[in-house]
C-alpha cells in the first residue's frame, strides 16, 4: 500500500504550502455553528472533525448561479473571459459521501455531451478527502458511500497523532511531492492504526435504510397516501434540493443590461419541487400536485436515475432531512413506504 | 500550478450561433412560420438534421425555447420553424422583422426513425400545432416517395382558420399518391365543407394493415390517449404508434433536468416515443 503519515502539527504547514500554489478551500465553522467550505485564510480555522457542510461540493462545480454567456447584437453569445478562465484549486476536507456524490454528478455533467463549465472546474480542482464524524441522520453505509476507494487525489483518515494518507491519483502524488518533508512513509504501526480506524469508523453509522428492491417498492407505492401526507407538510421551498449533493437541476434566464444592447445568460440552481418547474407556456402543468412533485424528486433518486446510470442518486448524507423546515424525514418516508408495500 | 485555461468554446454544448430571420409568414391568428439561415455560411452548409428533431432558439435579451423543425433536410438552406405565440420567447419571436438576429443551436432529440419507416405504410396523424414536426416528415417522405408505402395524412384543427399550411394542403389534396383527410372541431363561420369532429373521427371507414403501418402522431397533450386508443383498438402494436411529445425544457442536452420523465429525458430520448414507452413512463401521456 502506497501510503503516508502526516503528523497532526504538519497539517497547517501543508495547507499553507498548497495555498502558495493554488486556491485552497477547507471546512470552517461559522458563528452559527454551521460548517462550510470556505477559502483558506488561516489554517487554524480549519476544522478536521465535522458532520456535514451546509452546502455540498457541487457549489464548486455547478455554481448556485453563474453567467454562461454575455451577448450583444454584434457579437452574439460569448463566454466571458473571467468565466472561461479557472484557477487551479484544492479542496481539503471532503467526506466520503460528498466524493461519491461528485461521481454521481459526473454521470450527468460529463456523460454524453459534457458540460464545459463543470468539466473544466472538475479538471482544475484537486480533491483531498477526510474521514468524517457521522451523526444520527447519516445513512451513507446503506448506499456504500461511507468509504471511498476512488474519486479523490488524496484521502486523509484521522488516526491518533495525525492522518493516514492514501494517494488516489498522480496529481495526489504530486501534491505530496511538493511537501515531501512534511510526510513520512506509512510504517507497520501506521497501517495498524488505519486498520483500527476502518473498524471503528464502520461502527459509527447507526441509521440504515434497506436498499434491496427499493425501485420496485417505490413503484408499487406510487399511489400511496403517504405521499400526500408528506406533501401536506411540504412547503415546496426546495431546500432539500439546494443542499442535496446529487441534485443538479438548473434553469436558464436572460437579463438585458440597461443599454438594452447587451446582456447575460445565467443559469441558477432549480428544484422539481417548485410549482412552475413543469409548467409549459400556455399554463399546462405536467406535475400540478405537490405530491407528484415530491414523488418526482424521490423517484429520480431511487428509481429513475439508477435505471439510467446504474447507481442510486443518494449518498445518505442526511442534508435533506436536516434542512427541511417542515421536518419531513425522507428516510422515514422511504421506510414507511417499504413497510406499507410488504404489509 | 496557477494555470489559466480557456473553456473550449467550440465544444460548448450551450453555444448559440447567430442566425438571421429570412422571412416570416403568418399561418393562422396566433401562429407563424419563420425561416432562418445561419450567419456563418459554413455553419449554414454543415447544418443538417432528421425530421422530428428540434432546435433551441434564442431571442437576444429574452431567452431560449425549444422548437420543432418544420422544414425537411431534403430541401437544405433555410431552417423553418412553426411558432405559436404563447409565452415570452414566442411573443418576442413574433415581433422580429426579417434580417433580425437570433441564436440557434441543435439539432436535438431523436426525430422520427426514418430507417424503420422505409417501405412501410404511414399514417400521419396531426392535431393543431402538431403539424409542425410532422410537416418535416411528410415533405421528407414526398421527396423520397418511392421509398415509402401507402401514405395517409389525417389532420385536425379547432376551426378551419386554425388549419396550418392551407396552400400546401391544397397541393396535397390534388396528389394521387396520398390520402389527405381533414377535420375541424367546430365551424363557426359555416364555410367548411369537410368533416366536423375531433381528429379520431377521420378513422371512420378507413382500413390499415397494423402489421405494416406506422402511425406517426403529434396532437395536443390531452388528445394522445384518445388517438392511441383508436389505433390500439385497430390492432396497432405499441411500438408501431410513434408520438412526438413535449415537456418543459431548458438545456436540450440532458443536463438541466427539466424534461425528465421516469428514466428518460425528452430532449435526448425523445421527443419521439413509442406508445409502448409512453405508457411505461408514469405521467408521460
Amino acid at each position: 500500500m502506497n501510503a503516508y503519515k502526516l503528523p497532526e502539527d504538519h497539517l497547517s504547514p501543508f495547507l499553507l504550502r498548497l495555498g502558495s500554489q493554488a486556491e485552497v478551500y477547507a471546512p470552517e465553522r461559522q458563528a452559527s455553528g454551521e460548517v462550510i467550505f470556505a477559502r483558506l485564510t488561516d489554517p487554524a480555522r480549519v476544522v478536521t472533525e465535522y458532520t456535514r457542510t451546509t452546502l455540498p461540493l457541487k457549489k464548486f462545480f455547478s455554481l448556485p448561479s453563474e453567467v454562461m454567456f454575455r451577448f450583444s447584437v454584434d457579437r452574439g453569445y460569448e463566454v466571458p473571459e473571467e468565466i472561461a478562465s479557472v484557477h487551479r484549486r484544492v479542496i481539503f476536507g471532503a467526506h466520503a459521501c460528498d466524493l461519491h456524490a461528485l461521481q454521481i454528478l459526473d454521470r450527468t455533467f460529463l456523460h454524453d455531451q459534457p458540460d464545459p463549465y463543470y468539466a473544466q472546474r472538475r479538471e482544475s480542482t484537486a480533491l483531498i478527502g477526510l474521514s468524517c464524524t457521522p451523526d444520527e441522520l447519516c445513512f451513507c453505509n446503506s448506499f456504500g458511500t461511507g468509504f471511498v476507494s476512488d474519486g479523490y487525489d488524496l484521502f486523509f483518515a484521522a488516526v491518533p497523532g495525525g492522518f493516514f494518507v492514501q494517494i488516489g491519483t498522480t496529481r495526489g502524488n504530486d501534491l505530496i511531492g511538493m511537501a515531501k518533508d512534511l510526510f513520512a512513509p506509512a510504517d507497520e504501526a501506521d497501517l495498524l492504526a488505519y486498520r483500527r480506524y476502518l473498524k471503528e469508523h464502520n461502527g459509527k453509522f447507526t441509521r440504515e435504510v434497506t436498499t434491496s428492491a427499493l425501485p420496485g417498492i417505490l413503484e408499487l407505492e406510487t399511489g400511496s397516501a403517504l405521499w400526500g401526507e408528506a406533501a401536506d407538510r411540504c412547503l415546496g421551498c426546495g431546500s432539500c434540493s439546494m443542499v442535496c449533493p446529487t441534485c443538479y437541476c438548473f434553469s436558464v434566464s436572460d437579463r438585458l443590461d440597461l443599454s438594452l444592447k447587451t446582456g447575460e445568460r445565467r443559469r441558477t440552481w432549480d428544484s422539481c419541487l417548485f410549482k412552475e418547474y413543469a409548467t409549459v407556456a400556455g399554463g399546462h402543468n405536467f406535475r400540478p400536485g405537490r405530491d407528484a412533485r415530491l414523488r418526482q424528486r424521490l423517484f429520480h433518486k431511487f428509481v429513475d436515475f439508477p435505471a439510467r446510470f446504474e447507481r442510486y442518486a443518494c449518498v445518505g448524507c442526511g442534508r435533506c432531512t436536516a434542512a427541511c423546515p417542515a421536518g419531513i424525514d425522507f428516510v422515514a418516508l422511504i421506510k414507511d413506504l417499504r413497510r406499507e408495500a410488504s404489509a | 500550478m496557477l494555470e489559466r485555461k480557456l473553456l473550449p468554446m467550440m465544444g460548448n454544448v450551450y453555444q448559440p450561433r447567430l442566425a438571421r430571420l429570412v422571412r416570416k409568414h403568418q399561418l393562422s391568428g396566433d401562429t407563424t412560420l419563420f425561416a432562418f439561415r445561419f450567419e456563418d455560411p459554413d455553419q449554414a452548409r454543415r447544418f443538417t438534421y432528421r425530421p422530428g428533431q428540434f432546435v433551441e432558439v434564442s431571442v437576444l435579451g429574452v431567452g431560449e425555447a425549444p422548437i420543432s423543425i418544420s422544414s425537411t433536410p431534403t430541401r437544405p438552406g433555410l431552417i423553418e420553424l412553426v411558432v405559436r405565440r404563447v409565452g415570452r420567447v414566442t411573443d418576442a419571436l413574433h415581433r422580429l422583422e426579417p434580417n433580425a438576429a437570433v441564436g440557434l443551436r441543435g439539432p436535438y432529440g431523436n426525430g422520427w426513425p426514418i430507417e424503420k419507416l422505409r417501405h412501410q405504410d404511414l399514417a400521419i396523424i396531426a392535431g393543431g400545432l402538431g403539424m409542425a414536426p410532422l410537416r418535416s416528415l411528410l415533405n421528407y417522405v414526398l421527396d423520397n416517395r418511392a421509398e415509402f408505402g401507402r401514405l395517409v395524412v389525417m389532420y385536425g384543427a379547432r376551426t378551419p382558420d386554425d388549419l396550418l399550411f392551407k396552400d400546401e394542403l391544397a397541393d396535397l389534396g390534388a396528389r394521387s399518391d396520398l390520402d389527405l383527410l381533414l377535420a375541424v372541431d367546430q365551424d363557426p363561420t359555416g364555410t367548411w365543407n369537410g368533416r366536423v369532429g375531433v381528429v379520431t373521427t377521420l378513422f371512420e371507414g378507413r382500413q390499415f394493415d397494423p402489421q405494416r403501418t406506422y402511425a406517426l402522431v403529434c396532437v395536443p397533450p390531452v388528445a394522445f390517449k384518445y388517438v392511441a386508443a383508436e389505433l390500439t383498438q385497430r390492432g396497432f402494436p405499441g411500438e408501431r404508434i410513434l408520438m412526438s411529445l413535449e415537456r418543459k425544457m431548458q438545456c436540450g442536452v440532458g443536463k438541466c433536468g427539466y424534461c425528465n420523465v421516469g428514466h428518460k429525458y425528452t430532449c435526448l430520448d425523445g421527443p419521439v416515443f413509442s406508445y409502448w414507452d409512453a405508457i411505461n413512463l408514469p405521467g408521460m401521456i
